[in-house]
């Protein structure tokens, strides 16, 4: 799969949901769609374009918004699949059902970055500790963190 | 019977990690297997927005002392590319050199820990024993055992001298005559292969399905390898390499593709030292990184290492993401535990050879040979060296 075919197959099967398709490197491609659509276009990585393997997911806050990031890697392609979420009110529809390896990943999203997925198994913390306080989201960028300078009696 | 649930972790013999597992268990029959993260989380990404780019250099190096430079690798050829520089040959040849030789201590490590798993604690002293040949190298090229902070934006930092080659090529001679001998003694020695044979198995689907990388995947015959699929650091156009697979889905197929690429890595070493082209090891790296966005990706020893950057103008990133090799394994040491009995716990999660941290090899002794507080290594080694002579012997 080149990134030619690849960029025919995604425009010609998702259509108006791409907000943006580049590719600024050999062998990578940014897609950008909707949070709502990233079921359908992950069906469509994973049907149509035979990609199997997903590398990992990456949560993103951009001060307006938060951006999530699938992605994909196959011979000579590492696709990235971008899924815009509204700040105030963050979900999606968990990927899982389509790339059962989504797990780990997107409990580790909820886990720092609170996008809440429906639909999928297991929410619980991943990387947090236990006893870490409900509702706040390490890797937002409004959460500072001042660690008390340690004193020597 | 009714099942039971036995907890195992974070902290426990049979792990070198902190993971906290909870395996149910019907008699000796693990029936299903649950996993926790999350205690040597640190929370790198988050310090890494609040760092120049030049800091996260040594940051990112820091993130584990076994796979350091593929990290190092992994951030800097990414940020390499939101600059728009490429470090010449030579650096590109020292870099991937590095890697590979990082590659071999650390599968000379994982051999070792993987005797000392199956009990078989002879290996496991055979190959660490070994694996000072190519420590010694990592040591005289870089000057440090661990963190050999080799790389940096636009090249390497230290080049090769010609009595360095003739030595890494006398190291290599040694290691492929060692290896060749734990690759018989690995895949034929009965007991070993007993021990290893049908344990663990992931088959090729499954293997697919969780994502797995590196030797997991690649032995249950699925043909992964950052090297191939996204060449870096010299590999493709300038330095050949073959992918190794084997399909056994076993643990036995892990040790037999670990073995082989530790042949392989020789092969790509030696062709690096003999085939170095001349001319300069860096170009000039500029230290503000114009906006952008790149996915950064290399083949660590236990798979594919994946770095996300984000670029917002300034010197410092707006977004670091980092995902090792390690986590993208454990869906698919889960789907192993199912099913294994719970002696094999061990060796199926050293299988995926989860990361642990190396230790630093400064001694301090307080007053128990004369009046010196403080030894170096040479003094050390000589110590104990007399220690061992003393006893009568002979190594």
């Amino acid at each position: 799969m080149n990134a030619e075919e690849a960029k025919a197959t995604l425009e010609s099967d998702l259509g108006q949901k791409i907000r943006e398709l580049v590719t600024p490197a050999p062998r990578r491609m940014f897609v950008t769609v909707e949070g709502a659509d990233l079921v359908e276009a992950c069906r469509v990585i994973h049907d149509r374009l035979k990609i199997t393997h997903l590398s990992t997911i990456t949560g993103l806050d951009t001060g307006e918004r938060f951006e999530v990031l699938y992605h994909f890697a196959t011979h000579n392609l590492a696709l990235t699949l971008r899924a815009l979420v509204s700040r105030d009110n963050p979900i999606l529809h968990t990927a899982v059902d389509v790339f059962p390896s989504a797990v780990l990943y997107e409990r580790e999203v909820h886990d720092i970055l609170g996008v809440y997925y429906e639909g999928h198994p297991d929410l619980r913390p991943l990387v947090l500790p236990d006893g870490w306080p409900e509702g706040v989201y390490p890797l937002r960028k409004d959460w500072t963190y001042d660690r008390q300078q340690g004193v020597i009696a | 019977m009714s099942t039971f649930i036995l907890p195992i972790g974070p902290q426990h013999p049979a792990l070198k990690e902190p993971a906290s597992f909870r395996v149910k268990v019907d008699g000796e029959v693990v029936v299903d297997a649950d996993l926790r993260l999350g205690y040597n989380h640190r929370g790198i990404e988050k310090g890494a927005e609040a760092r120049t780019y030049v800091q996260n250099m040594y940051l990112m190096e820091r993130i584990c002392g076994i796979c350091s430079n593929a990290h190092l690798t992994a951030f800097v050829q990414g940020v390499e590319r939101l600059l728009g520089i490429e470090p010449p040959p030579r650096g590109l040849f020292i870099r991937c050199l590095m890697g590979e030789l990082e590659r071999v201590h650390s599968h000379l490590l994982w051999l070792g820990v993987a005797g000392h798993e199956l009990g078989f604690d002879t290996f496991f002293q055979y190959t660490w024993r070994d694996r000072e040949v190519v420590m010694d190298l990592l040591e005289m090229i870089s000057g440090n055992r661990v963190h050999y902070a080799m790389e940096t934006f636009g090249g390497v930092r230290r080049d090769l001298s010609k009595d360095q080659i003739s030595k890494i090529l006398e190291g290599l001679a040694i290691l492929k005559t060692r290896t060749e001998y734990y690759a018989n003694l690995g895949t034929a020695e009965p007991t070993m292969v007993a021990r290893i044979a049908g344990v663990g198995k992931l088959p090729k689907d499954v293997a697919i399905a969780t994502s797995a990388v590196g030797p997991t995947a690649r032995g249950s015959g699925v043909a992964i390898d950052v090297r191939l699929d996204d060449p870096y650091a010299g590999f493709g156009e300038l330095i050949p390499f073959n992918i190794v697979v084997d399909e056994g889905c076993d643990v036995l197929a892990r040790v037999v593709v670990r073995v082989k690429e530790l042949l392989e890595s020789y092969r790509i070493c030696e062709f690096i030292v003999r085939n170095l082209p001349e001319g300069d090891i860096r170009v000039k790296a500029p230290r503000k990184v114009p906006a952008g966005e790149v996915v950064s990706r290399v083949e660590a020893q236990r798979g594919e290492d994946i770095h996300y950057i984000r670029s917002n103008g300034t010197d410092k990133p707006e977004r670091v993401k980092v995902r090792a090799p390690t986590l993208a394994n454990w869906p698919s040491a889960l789907y192993m535990l199912k099913g294994c009995y719970v002696a094999d716990i061990p060796i199926i999660v050293a299988a995926n050879d989860p990361c642990m941290s190396c230790t630093d090899r400064m001694v301090v002794l307080s007053d128990t040979n004369g009046s010196e507080t403080t030894w170096d290594w040479k003094t050390l080694r000589q110590y104990g060296i007399d220690f061992y002579r003393k006893k009568g012997i002979r190594f």
